[in-house]
């Protein structure tokens, strides 16, 4: 930064009249992206037309140009590409005035419609899509429920049907893989590790951005007739050119994918760069180690991920053949590629919220973590592992069938250190002080669900047990019990505890015990009848229900209102409270970690002086004995060297 | 001290050079794996060879020549962003620019000769799974070229506007995806070159 | 156990009489204990009419697997059930806590124990599992065995008998003499599909351009089962589903015949 700059040169300020809200910000992205996509469309439409030889043009490839021009110039209106065209071609540097303009300063409510670099606000606008996108994940789950409550296909035709699972497939995969470190990993992390913003906070802004981008181009694939293959979008039934909505399917998760990649980046950078003085790795807090550890294994799945979707995409537009061993291609590639991706791909998922399950535990129960480096070993163990194991999902492939123990192997492995996450938190409950608070309960529900979760996938990773179970609801109710039963609920734990600092109100507490028992008893009701239904035979993935399996899933659709009813009550919980919660106080909670310090609503740029950490944020009780770095100053909490000064004292 | 809020968003200077590193790495790792990724996927199939349609008489690669002179191009391209990176570490020094100019010019020439030769490719449909591998390589080598050299492109505007002096560490960082895409693409190329 | 370290921990580091601890763990580990068995018993006894009926000694050892797999994990998962009803119930702060908890850590005797026996049980599956593997790739085919190739298409099954030139036509059924080996050969024509017959225990992808092979089964009950398609293949995927009929050798020769096949 340039040091000569006087702090009262700043740039002019702009007028804050409509204009100036309305460009740059979505709106004036949207508009900028839906014409260039329109002319984008246009023109290469006529210029396939010309070239082909029959005259016909190449309607997958109209569709990616649409696209790669919508995200473009999205990105174009909104403003993200000036800061890099000033970056390179600018006289000066920005000023601290530009950048906190850039952050949101005095910008009201118009901050979360803009490019806005600031985590915070980066945090709540992925907070609200994650609800968007949650939402409508759990419509399509209640319209499979109903298909599959009769026996026959009643209710939607089958190109409808196989849309609808698809598109709940991915909803979910992509809600849960954001739920926990979009929101939390944006909004609380960078305060927990004692810093005033994230790495590049212009990268924050471009990956949610570019998750915004994906979704009208998701929805569009209700609009190009839909996509046939679930959203493990398996060529060379991928290949199939029905309908074009499979290239939209694929565009979207290659602009996910970057997303994520990027906010994976991120994270990391801020994490190994920006933690503050004395908060070594030893005392990160475990939350930080969850999310941690997830972006580094989603950093090295999702190029796999790309490069399948890539392929998908070049055997559509422009005849490859990848998968069709017509010509020389092989769908086992396609396996391959995808479950690299897929199987570390649920440990994503399910790692942060396994963190913020541990992070609720120590605060609810008064106890330190039942062994902090234990649990982090743990972690590091899983994420290791889960890197090797995607042959598990091929065992009845035909592939490499000479691989098939030693998959069996390391998949068996995972269950040791998933066994010491389960000591660490039930030893962190054992004569604690229990406070059973609603993000308590929440924890409560992640042990339950994610033990039988466990414990199910044991079945799948045997082969003997496999070969009866694969492909059927079995597997559906492992992964939810797993992905659900641990992710989500560890998500809804983490907004309960968190919500008071990120929003400044309280949600009720009684509505939240509402919301988790219905949601609890709903869950476990609807899956268990469909363990049921896996053992039998059940195939996935169908609309037309066979007689023998009619019963188990006419009790699964019961239990799956009473979730339709947990989900209205978390939505009513959260506006009500939105409009007339009681205020939270800054310490809500009494918890040691560092964003509890801060004042709420949380000022632009955190803390006024950046603290100095001298122990983990679980000393309670008494002081840790064997930790190797200086002892704890005092037994209330994380001691912060340099308290908070009030402003204007030196 | 000013502890007004405005005062203190400055960072260190080491942690921005150290975030820099630490971010551009990471993104040449990510890269790395879906290299990785081709690379498995082309010796995958060629090993499967299913219905022994994986390469029929008259698939062919792209032309070696062609090629030869863009990973030529490539290399002394690395050569001379090395070379001018050297100078201008030194603080206070600008480098010789001019090494800089040759660095992106060949970057920006290999880049769009890399480009011409994917579109001249005239395969026969359908396209067996060798040359769609083929296909692959030379497109992602294209667009990384390109990628490259609007980076340069960037670098440029500042080394031109003279705001390289305090941040010798963004030369640097930029020389690590440069070196980072010259090394990839010719890693690639060999690779088209084993499979035929 | 190890789990004793935990109450040798607590009793040196907080101001709890030391009486009062060892009630707690005792209790829930009597808990767990009792739950255990009981929960195996009730288990056991169910297991036959929940699972389902199996045809081959395959599917009879898979089920038993089943079964075994099922009991290892009743107390794995009540242990953390029990322990943590426990805790919620006898440890449980109604308001807002006034002092902390007692800062307890696993002891290294604790941990090492923990691993070691998660690590047994983890062999133990795994050996099971490697095992029932083996077993079932090693199986050998005698003349005796019958092949029936199975070509899965976009959203029908078709059965070949090669060894006697017949093709299950029309419904599309396969028939198979009981207490006879049967090895299928399974591709496809078009997309990935799943041929699977439940009862029987044969699960095996149909790949395009590739031809997988079963475990060699014999049917050992006569009756009507169904092949189901396990991979979604398209629009029609759930109705992809056709009959098995394990019937006498005799039936089978007369419907050989009957489908334009030579004995």
């Amino acid at each position: 930064m340039s040091s000569t700059t006087d702090s009262t040169t700043v740039a002019p300020v702009r007028r804050p009249n409509l204009i100036n809200n309305l460009f740059p910000s979505v709106v004036s992205g949207i508009v900028f992206g839906v014409v260039a996509a329109a002319v984008a469309g246009v023109l290469v439409n006529r210029l396939t037309t010309a070239l082909s030889p029959d005259g016909v043009p190449n309607d997958d490839a109209v569709i990616s140009a649409v696209y790669t021009a919508w995200v473009l110039f999205f990105f174009i209106g909104i403003g993200a590409f000036n800061g890099v065209i000033k970056w390179a071609f600018s006289r000066r540097e920005p000023t601290y005035a530009e950048e906190l303009q850039l952050a949101g300063k005095d910008q009201g409510l118009w901050r979360y419609f803009r490019y806005t670099t600031d985590h915070k606000v980066v945090g709540m606008q992925y907070l609200a899509t994650v609800f968007v996108l949650f939402f409508l994940g759990s419509m399509g789950a209640f319209s499979i429920r109903l298909e599959q409550s009769t026996p026959g296909a009643i209710y939607f035709n089958p190109s409808t049907y196989n849309t609808i699972v698809g598109m709940h497939g991915i909803l979910m995969i992509a809600s849960t893989i954001i739920m926990v470190s979009g929101p939390f990993g944006n909004f609380i992390l960078p305060i927990m590790i004692g810093a005033r913003d994230m790495a590049f906070p212009r990268l924050n802004a471009l990956s949610y951005w570019l998750l915004f981008t994906a979704i009208p181009i998701f929805l569009s694939v209700l609009l190009l007739g839909g996509f046939q293959t679930g959203w493990t979008g398996y060529a060379p039934l991928a290949d199939q050119g029905l309908t074009p909505g499979m290239d939209a399917y694929c565009f979207t998760i290659l602009v996910f994918a970057i997303s994520t990649t990027i906010a994976a980046v991120n994270i990391l950078t801020t994490v190994i760069v920006m933690r503050t003085r004395g908060m070594t790795w030893g005392r990160l807090p475990i939350f930080v180690w969850g999310v941690l550890l997830s972006v580094i294994l989603s950093l090295t799945a999702f190029p796999s991920f790309i490069v399948s979707q890539t392929m998908v995409l070049m055997d559509r537009i422009f005849q490859t053949s990848f998968f069709l061993a017509a010509s020389g291609g092989n769908n086992w590639l396609y396996e391959h590629l995808f479950w690299f991706m897929g199987h570390p791909e649920v440990y994503v998922i399910a790692l942060p919220a396994m963190a913020v399950a541990a992070e609720v535990a120590a605060v609810f129960t008064r106890k330190p973590l039942f062994g902090y480096r234990l649990l982090v070993g743990g972690l590091v163990g899983i994420s290791v592992l889960s890197v090797i194991v995607w042959g598990h999902h091929l065992y009845t492939s035909g592939s490499e069938n000479a691989l098939t123990g030693p998959f069996m192997l390391d998949t068996e492995l995972i269950s040791i250190p998933t066994g010491i996450f389960f000591l660490v938190l039930v030893g962190t409950f054992w004569r604690g002080q229990v406070w059973v608070t609603v993000p308590l309960l929440f924890v409560c529900g992640v042990l339950v669900n994610f033990v039988v979760g466990g414990v199910s996938g044991i079945f799948l990773a045997d082969l003997p047990t496999d070969e009866i179970l694969h492909g059927g609801m079995f597997v559906v109710a492992h992964f939810h019990f797993t992905l659900v039963g641990a992710g989500v609920f560890g998500f809804f734990a983490g907004i309960y505890y968190w919500f008071p600092k990120m929003v400044g109100k309280r949600l009720d507490p009684a509505l939240g015990r509402l919301h988790f028992w219905l949601f609890e008893i709903g869950f476990v009701g609807t899956f268990s009848a469909l363990f049921y239904a896996g053992l039998q035979g059940e195939p996935r993935w169908s609309a037309n229900i066979a007689p023998p399996f009619a019963t188990a899933n006419t009790i699964a659709s019961l239990f799956a209102i009473v979730i339709a009813a947990s989900v209205f009550t978390f939505i009513y919980n959260v506006i009500y409270s939105l409009a007339r919660g009681e205020v939270a106080t800054a310490d809500e909670w009494g918890a040691k970690t560092l964003e509890w310090t801060v004042p709420t609503p949380v000022p632009l740029e955190n803390f006024e002086q950046l603290p100095v950490v001298t122990s983990l944020p679980y000393n309670y009780g008494s002081p840790l004995p064997e930790s190797p770095v200086a002892p704890a100053a005092d037994i209330a909490g994380a001691a912060i060297e340099a308290p908070i000064q009030p402003q204007g004292e030196a | 001290m000013d502890t007004s809020l405005e005062h203190t968003h400055e960072l260190e200077p080491h942690i921005r050079v150290a975030r820099a590193r630490a971010g551009v790495l990471l993104l040449i790792v990510s890269d790395v794996l879906a290299v990785l990724a081709i690379l498995a996927a082309g010796g995958y199939l060629r090993a499967l060879n299913t219905e022994g349609q994986y390469k029929i008489a008259g698939d062919y690669a792209p032309s070696f020549l062609s090629g030869l002179l863009v990973m030529i191009a490539l290399v002394l391209s690395g050569l001379f962003y090395f070379l001018w990176e050297r100078r201008s570490r030194k603080p206070g020094e600008a480098g010789q620019a001019l090494f800089f100019l040759l660095a992106l010019v060949l970057m920006l020439v290999a880049g769009v000769s890399e480009a011409l030769i994917a579109a001249a490719l005239r395969y026969a449909l359908p396209i067996h799974a060798y040359e769609s591998v083929q296909l692959l390589v030379i497109w992602y080598t294209a667009v990384h070229l390109l990628l490259a050299a609007i980076i340069g492109l960037l670098l440029g505007g500042r080394i031109l506007r003279s705001r390289l002096a305090g941040h010798e560490f963004i030369a640097e960082v930029v020389g690590y995806w440069w070196y980072y895409t010259v090394v990839a693409s010719i890693l690639l190329w060999l690779f088209g070159v084993y499979l035929t | 156990m190890s789990e004793a370290n935990i109450e040798g921990n607590a009793g040196s580091a907080s101001a709890a009489p030391a009486p009062a601890e060892p009630r707690h763990l005792r209790r829930v580990l009597i808990i767990w204990a009792v739950l255990s068995v009981v929960v195996i018993a009730i288990w056991l006894a169910v297991a036959q009419f929940i699972l389902p009926q199996a045809a081959s000694s395959l599917d009879v050892a898979d089920n038993f697997t089943f079964l075994i797999l099922t009991v290892l994990a009743v107390p794995v998962s009540l242990f953390v059930f029990v322990f943590l009803g426990y805790s919620l119930i006898v440890f449980r702060v109604k308001e807002r806590p006034t002092e902390d908890g007692p800062p307890l850590q696993p002891r290294p005797s604790l941990q090492i124990g923990w691993l070691g026996i998660t690590s047994l049980l983890c062999l133990f599956l795994l050996i099971w599992g490697l095992f029932a593997f083996y077993q079932e790739t090693s199986a050998a085919a005698t003349t005796n065995t019958l092949v029936v190739q199975v070509t899965a298409q976009q959203w029908q099954w078709t059965f070949d008998y090669p060894q006697y030139g017949a093709t299950s036509q029309g419904a599309q059924v396969i028939e198979m003499p009981v207490n006879r080996p049967v090895e299928f050969y399974v591709t496809s024509k078009d997309v990935l599909h799943g041929f699977s017959i439940r009862a029987l225990g044969v699960r095996v992808d149909a790949n395009p351009g590739e031809t997988t092979t079963t475990t060699i089964i014999t049917p050992t009950q006569i009756g009507s089962y169904t092949v189901q398609c396990v991979e979604l293949c398209g629009l029609y995927h759930s109705y992809m589903w056709e009959a098995v009929n394990v019937v006498s050798a005799d039936t089978f020769n007369s419907w050989i015949t009957s489908q334009g096949g030579h004995l």
